[in-house]
């Protein structure tokens, strides 16, 4: 009978014991770019959490900002609100509203 | 920025894990299609081939933000996850797609291709500009897809405006130098010595 080699079982034990791949439970029904450009990033499904109902301070609250640092600057419907960009990294998404409109800000 | 507006359903946008050309792919709660930043676009799943409508943003510093709008609202550390938001995690990673994934490191020699561009298509036609080079312009045009096109840096916002001859504003997405060229592998990229 024929041995299995090592390297065989190697990959028998990888196999049952890797979590389940990172591609698993999309839908890639109707993709419009190349499936095999997908990557993984790392990070799991909201492994980066997004926001939902952020807070906010008034600049003169918001004693934690320096002069210099980085934001994202929205003017819209009136309100002017500021993303400082170390809090974005965190999350990449914040799901927001300037008023009767819903907004996504990215970074 | 987007509007989660489309086709008069509002969607919730979460992070998916999975990048394309080494940019995020985000997925809306309510189908769980894929949608790319980059291209503003769906571009899997039951919302497939849909686009986000681009909102106009600055990316500036707090002091020149504050001064053109001193009533701005600040968001908050209390986001409800416990962070260390005294320092960017990528702050020893830039640009963090890079540096964090590790993917594309050694693609692209020294500094070239990380840095920041601003990318627009105009007549279907890609192009990135240096955006230290149109800031240091402060105002400048450049010829393009048989098209004037005009940049407008505001000193006191950090704003910048792109704007065809008839004043028609051209959206422009803020990214890196390396993410723009693999999503338009054709894009021409200015020499900074070309802009008038």
């Amino acid at each position: 009978m024929k041995k299995i080699g090592l390297g065989s079982w190697f990959l028998l034990i990888l196999l049952f014991t890797l979590p389940p791949s990172v591609f698993a439970g999309w839908d890639f029904s109707r993709v419009t770019i190349p499936e095999e450009e997908i990557k993984s990033g790392g990070p799991p499904k909201d492994g980066i959490p997004a926001l939902t109902n952020p807070q906010y301070l008034s600049a003169s609250e918001a004693m934690f900002m320096q002069a210099d640092e980085e934001v994202i600057g929205i003017y819209l419907n009136g309100v002017a609100r500021a993303y400082p960009i170390r809090i974005l990294s965190w999350h990449e998404l914040v799901n927001d509203r300037f008023g009767d409109l819903p907004v996504l800000v990215s970074w | 920025m987007y509007s989660r507006q489309v086709d008069n359903v509002e969607l919730t946008f979460g992070v998916s894990g999975l990048l394309y050309k080494s940019n995020v792919l985000m997925y809306d709660r309510q189908t769980e299609s894929l949608w790319s930043q980059v291209l503003s676009q769906a571009v899997s799943g039951p919302m497939s081939g849909h686009t986000l409508q681009v909102l106009p943003s600055t990316l500036t510093t707090w002091e020149q933000w504050q001064q053109k709008h001193p009533e701005t609202m600040v968001l908050s550390m209390e986001t409800g996850y416990s962070r260390d938001y005294s320092k960017d995690p990528y702050a020893d990673y830039y640009p963090r797609r890079s540096g964090l994934f590790g993917v594309f490191r050694g693609l692209f020699k020294g500094h070239e291709g990380k840095e920041r561009v601003v990318g627009i298509t105009l007549n279907g036609q890609p192009k990135a500009y240096s955006l230290d080079s149109l800031r240091q312009q402060g105002e400048t045009s450049d010829q393009h897809a048989g098209e004037k096109i005009f940049f407008r840096f505001d000193n006191v916002s950090g704003a910048l405006t792109v704007s065809r001859e008839q004043g028609e504003i051209v959206p422009y997405i803020p990214t890196y130098w390396f993410v723009w060229k693999q999503i338009y592998p054709t894009s021409k990229r200015h020499q900074e010595n070309q802009l008038q």
